[in-house]
């Protein structure tokens, strides 16, 4: 097993908003140098959210946040924007994320002259490499981002997310909002630009059929805390967490024999006010006294996977050989 | 960027589409040239007494008539248009300037900078606009420096307000967010990114308020606080007129038709503009 560097760390991560929301609590996370984290969970969970405060786009109320050791939780000014060109992200919406009244090639140009301190020609230059690079070809640049469509403009949000040399990319539901004909392309995109640029990702999806596709890792998020975090094939052989195993009966499958199709009951409980103890036993169909009175702790039940649950299916199915 | 918009805008049929729209651009404009070209044209001294006075519209010489001094209708009509209009529009350059640059401040970076500048438009709001503006004139001294800043300063909150709104709305849109993450400064996000994408909403008030400045200052005038005699001046000149209401009513009527249908074209070409602009009606 190669030897692991961690290059983004959160520990103890707290997001609270003005309605006293805590959208992420208390979160403890490692990203290592050039994987892909995939992060899971249901819309509202504080899968974005989590993303954004890594970035420092979004202020974290506690905790700390560290990039290659360093706590960039407090920078302010030049050291964070010279910092943060390492740090890039990739948007969800393709209309939102790009400003209509700018020409592509400014837009994929702004970070090379803001966060690198390019001059205009290096920068355009460079620009125009890029859109070539992520496959619309150089006079893309000319255009305005209305001209193009929806997976075409997430190729110019790729571009752009590149432009100041990242090392660490959040890319946040970067293919949600495609027609899943163009999903697959922009999917590939990204991913053959992550190995190529060696960069290390947090790629944050409900959709676990592209997790499985792009992500070294998995960890499940659900009402602001990590519940599982494990190998991508361990955790698609066996989910350990009960709302894992809800998640994965729901992806279609082309496999051999009919798998048990388990219906998540009822909402997601008020993020305002989390439930008492396991937060998930309000939905659990396992759901015992203790989940609904003492909080389980994120607990490791085997070497590099972590379950937030009493009574984990794995350590279930594996007790009578302990 | 708002010329080039409004070119576009124009070039495809956008702006002026509506014969309402088009008959105010044209009076705007109209008015416009009137005061910058008029007065030269005509040649006559708007303050020259004869002794014709009072006479009626045909006479010889005075197509307008001429007023109880004897001076000649026509040349003041066309030279009391120069400071209604250079009243308006500075005053709303300048309210056009504080009210976007603290909406601007406030709508992007909110929090306490957000609620500290809008308490203070708040409270320039909750004052009478007409007796701020009288408060200024008479503090200072009247003329088209006091009304420029009186009118301006009474004027910007609304505009502030406006820019506020729009500029929160885009402040959460995820390019700015990408703006930032791409090391771009506050100040570069608000000028360059924000302020493009809020300018059709924002022109089109501008030139609402345009109207609402030409009013004030006609009204000034009127009450005597405005561009002293004797300069011609509309608003002057229907507070002159007025004892002659009955048997000269056009001393009165001219001036007073004519600030009127300077006011209500404004307001109707910021409509027609805010139509235009408006990204649902056509994108």
């Amino acid at each position: 097993m190669k030897v692991q560097t961690p290059l983004m760390q959160v520990e103890k991560l707290s997001v609270e908003f003005g309605n006293k929301v805590r959208a992420v609590r208390d979160v403890d996370l490692t990203v290592y140098e050039g994987e892909t984290l995939g992060l899971v969970g249901e819309s509202g969970c504080g899968k974005s959210t989590l993303g954004k405060a890594m970035l420092r786009v979004i202020e974290p109320s506690s905790g700390a946040i560290r990039y290659r050791g360093l706590n960039i939780t407090d920078l302010r000014g030049t050291v964070l924007r010279s910092t943060r060109a390492e740090l890039q992200m990739v948007f969800q919406d393709p209309f939102g994320s790009l400003n209509p009244r700018r020409k592509v090639a400014d837009i994929v140009a702004e970070p090379l002259l803001r966060a690198r301190g390019a001059d205009k020609k290096t920068a355009r230059e460079t620009a125009l490499d890029l859109l070539d690079l992520v496959g619309l070809g150089r006079e893309a640049g000319e255009r305005r981002p209305h001209e193009f469509s929806g997976g075409q403009r997430q190729r110019i949000g790729i571009a752009r997310a590149l432009a100041p040399g990242p090392r660490f990319v959040v890319a946040d539901e970067p293919v949600s909002a495609l027609d899943v004909s163009i999903q697959a392309q922009v999917i590939n995109l990204l991913a053959d630009l992550t190995r190529d640029r060696e960069l290390t990702m947090l790629f944050i999806s409900h959709d676990l059929g592209v997790v499985r596709h792009v992500a070294d890792r998995v960890a499940v998020m659900y009402l602001g805390e990590i519940i599982e975090i494990a190998s991508r094939d361990a955790f698609f052989a066996a989910p350990a967490h009960p709302y894992s195993e809800a998640l994965l009966s729901s992806v279609p499958q082309l496999s051999q024999e009919p798998r048990e199709r388990i219906v998540l009951e009822g909402e997601l409980p008020d993020p305002a006010a989390p439930p008492p103890g396991c937060t998930y036993h309000t939905r659990c169909r396992y759901a015992v006294d203790k989940c609904r009175t003492t909080p389980p702790p994120l607990a490791e039940v085997q070497p590099g996977r972590s379950v937030r649950c009493h009574l984990p299916l794995i350590a279930i199915t594996e007790r009578p050989n302990a | 960027m708002p010329a080039g918009r409004l070119r576009a805008a124009y070039s495809r049929r956008r702006v002026a589409r509506s014969a309402l729209g088009a008959c105010s651009w044209a009076i705007v404009l109209l008015f416009v040239l009137i005061a910058l070209l008029g007065p030269p044209l005509v040649g006559a001294d708007p303050a020259r007494q004869t002794s014709d006075a009072m006479a009626s519209i045909g006479a010889s010489g005075h197509l307008l008539g001429t007023d109880d001094l004897g001076r000649d209708m026509l040349a003041r009509m066309l030279y009391g248009a120069r400071p209604l209009l250079l009243v308006a529009f500075l005053s709303t350059a300048l309210a056009a300037v504080l009210g976007v640059a603290i909406g601007l401040v406030a709508g992007f970076f909110g929090r306490w900078i957000e609620w500290v500048l809008m308490r203070l438009m708040d409270l320039a709001l909750a004052f009478p606009a007409m007796l701020l503006i009288i408060l200024v004139v008479a503090a200072w001294r009247p003329g088209v420096p006091s009304l420029v800043v009186g009118i301006g300063v009474s004027l910007a909150p609304g505009l502030a307000r406006l820019t506020r709104a729009l500029a929160a709305r885009e402040a959460g849109r995820d390019y700015v967010l990408a703006a930032r993450l791409g090391g771009t400064r506050a100040p570069r996000i608000m000028v360059q990114e924000v302020l493009p994408n809020i300018a059709g909403p924002l022109l089109a008030q501008v030139v609402m308020t345009l109207s609402v400045a030409a009013g004030f200052a006609a009204g000034l005038s009127y009450l005597g606080l405005g561009i002293q005699p004797p300069t011609p001046d509309w608003g002057y000149m229907v507070q002159a007129g007025q004892e002659f209401l009955y048997t000269a009513p056009r001393l009165v009527v001219l001036p007073a038709a004519a600030t009127l249908i300077f006011v209500v074209a404004c307001n109707f070409a910021g409509d027609d503009l805010r139509d235009a602009l408006d990204p649902r009606g056509t994108r």
